[in-house]
């Protein structure tokens, strides 16, 4: 089997167009998200001009919460730090930060004042903490250049308050691992440069993400539970920032992504058979990348960018 | 839809001083219009322009109900719906129950965990108490549905740690139970975990070393059921290590289960095989500096029992390889 590259590049080009449909105005609080999962879909196809760029940029500029200096997932939704990540991908993909212009010292301090005392951040002002908003915030400033030692600090003594003794990574220290809190809490100290805090504990967080692989060849994102595209990325980037990306086996998870797009309508799923959707047809194709199969455009494991453009991002600790 | 949606409806109130904030309608063909997703619609615009006007009361708080109860994860709902029952004179106990119905309900919601303790918060700041064994049976309920429900389980946490339920005897026999019925529940080892253990350095050393060897126990007798169930062995493992024992004392036990030890050889092999036997055995032959032992297990973990890691093991096998080729020279 291949990967059918045009049917998912139409796949993506239409889903602007199903206004018409309820799926739509259901998935209305998730619409920046999913504009960014589309858009770096594209962009690994190395297809992003099936978007207009100029219509994307607006958009992403309506989606602007003037009261809290964020981005909510929609116009006039209140800012969130999930959609005020997509909102800065974009801009960042189509190299356009500087549309930002004067709402950029509004938007550093929505995203620093969302810090806890004991370094997590929450999403919004809901208080809702999860390790998934200390990475999302943490890229947000990075991609910004706006990230300092104070803040790298407190995400990073979280990020490792949340390394639970099997290996894995919980939602808050103690919660129970699963492979998406791997990857939020890696990317977090990868991007803060401070991977070697894990010292001797490389190796335990290695095995349990290679555990994750089942016979069909896919992965799962616990003991026991079924394989799933999206954690071809969650687990996969892991592996890959901790440099044992080849503990798994390539061929046969590849196999697994592949049987999971729909042949007809372009997209893939999260298992054999299931309705598409415009998530698991971005990370099955990033997971792809990052395997080096179907001459896809490089992707980076810490920022789900092209690797070419997070090249342009200043690493942290930034030079004086 | 939940019950305030029964004895209520958005047509009670009157919503002639809302200009509801439409959407730009993107070249609509209007081709399938479904008259659910002009109600939605409607709401969605509502919400807008009670959102922009701030606007506290009690058909904004229905509004938030109709909209959660669509769509569960609309996170500018919740975050809505929390400040106006701040503000607006709300019963809590009747909002607790409002959650206690939407999560059985709509069991995936998780946002309704994070927002029921907020909603605890809110009633002790306020001076008055919960009952949390009402608290433990709701989570049961939910447990009994999906078993692996990840915010409930995370929920159940935040309740051990705000009301120090450490070594508690009902969350002991609850996971004792969980684990009774699915030995390979990993979540609720997680969870047992936390609640023995959680604590573990903040107790008396007396409390923590009985803890310690009684949970040891407990893992091997859930072992000897499913040998090859990866979540006691972690379980096993993280013990000693929180404790610092030294794993050497586990050697026997695991070459009861493990391949190519000499114990197992007598038993049927392939029934008994348990690969987080093999790789515990390996690494204590490795640590007793019994380097030949641990690299032919290794090599046949790689070839023969997990080729699809053939890698990993590859590489442990080589690293050992080459240190014992360094300490012979
Ligand atoms: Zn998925």
């Amino acid at each position: 089997m291949q990967l059918f590259r045009e049917k998912h590049v139409d796949y993506v080009k239409n889903l602007n167009t199903k206004t018409d449909q309820l799926e739509y105005w259901l998935t209305e609080h998730l619409r920046l998200n999913g504009v960014y999962w589309g858009l770096m879909a594209l962009f690994l196809m190395d297809s992003q001009d099936a978007f207009v760029k100029e219509e994307v940029i607006e958009f992403v500029l309506s989606c602007r919460d003037p009261k809290r200096g964020g981005f909510g997932p929609y116009p006039k939704h209140e800012a969130h730090i999930l959609s005020t990540l997509s909102a800065i991908q974009i801009l960042k993909l189509y190299n356009s930060l500087d549309r930002l212009g004067s709402f950029k010292p509004d938007l550093v301090k929505f995203i620093k004042d969302l810090q806890l005392p004991d370094g997590s951040f929450q999403g919004d002002r809901f208080g809702e903490v999860d390790s998934r908003f200390v990475y999302t915030a943490i890229q947000c400033l990075s991609i910004l250049e706006e990230l300092d030692e104070n803040i790298a600090s407190g995400a990073t003594d979280f990020v490792l308050r949340c390394l639970n003794f099997d290996g894995g990574f919980g939602m808050v220290p103690g919660a129970e691992s699963h492979a998406a809190q791997a990857f939020v809490c890696l990317g977090t100290l990868s991007i803060l440069g401070q991977l070697d805090k894990l010292t001797s504990k490389k190796e335990l967080i290695s095995s349990w993400l290679s555990e994750r692989q089942v016979a069909n060849g896919g992965l799962n994102g616990r003991p026991e539970k079924l394989p799933d595209v999206c954690y071809s990325w969650w687990v996969l980037t892991g592996m890959d920032i901790l440099g044992c990306l080849d503990w798994v086996d390539h061929d046969k998870l590849r196999q697994y992504i592949l049987s999971c797009q729909d042949d007809v309508t372009g997209g893939i799923s999260d298992r054999p058979d299931n309705q598409v959707d415009v998530f698991h047809t971005v990370f099955g194709i990033a997971g792809l990348s990052l395997l080096g199969f179907e001459d896809l455009v490089p992707v980076d494991a810490s920022y789900c960018l092209p690797k070419a453009v997070v090249a342009t991002i200043k690493k942290f600790p930034y030079e004086i | 839809m939940s019950s305030e949606m029964e004895t209520e409806s958005l047509n009670d109130y009157n919503w002639d001083d809302i200009e509801s904030i439409p959407i730009k309608e993107e070249a609509s063909s209007a081709l399938c219009r479904i008259m659910y997703s002009e109600e939605y619609k409607q709401q969605l615009g509502y919400l807008r322009a009670l959102l922009t006007k701030q606007e506290y009361s009690a058909r904004a708080l229905l509004l938030t109900d109709s909209i959660i109860d669509a769509v569960p994860a609309h996170y500018t709902a919740w975050n809505y719906r929390y400040n106006i029952v701040k503000n607006i004179d709300r019963d809590l106990e009747r909002e607790l129950v409002w959650c206690q119905e939407v999560a059985y309900d709509k069991p995936k919601n998780y946002q309704i965990w994070h927002y029921r303790s907020l909603i605890i918060e809110l009633v002790e700041s306020r001076g008055g108490s919960v009952d949390i064994s009402n608290e433990t049976t709701i989570s049961d309920d939910m447990l009994e549905e999906d078993s692996k429900n990840y915010h409930v389980w995370a929920y159940r946490k935040w309740l051990v740690r705000r009301y120090q339920l450490f070594r508690d005897n009902i969350e002991d026999l609850t996971t004792k139970k969980m684990i009774a019925l699915d030995v390979r529940n990993n979540s609720a080892w997680s969870h047992r975990f936390f609640v023995m253990l959680g604590d573990f350095g903040e107790t008396r050393p007396e409390t923590a070393s009985e803890t310690v060897e009684q949970e040891i126990g407990f893992a091997k007798i859930m072992i000897n059921q499913c040998p090859e169930n990866p979540s006691a062995w972690s379980y096993l493992q993280g013990i000693y290590k929180l404790a610092k024992k030294d794993l050497l004392a586990e050697k026997e036990f695991c070459e009861l289960y493990a391949v190519g030890a000499g114990k197992s050889d007598q038993r049927s092999v392939e029934s008994r095989f348990s690969l987080p036997a093999t790789e515990l055995l390996a690494r204590i032959y490795e640590v007793s500096q019994d380097n030949s032992k641990a690299s032919s297990l290794y090599s046949i973990l790689g070839s023969k029992y997990d080729p699809m890691r053939r890698n990993y093991w590859e590489m442990k096998r080589q690293r050992l390889d080459s240190a014992n080729s360094a300490t012979v020279s």
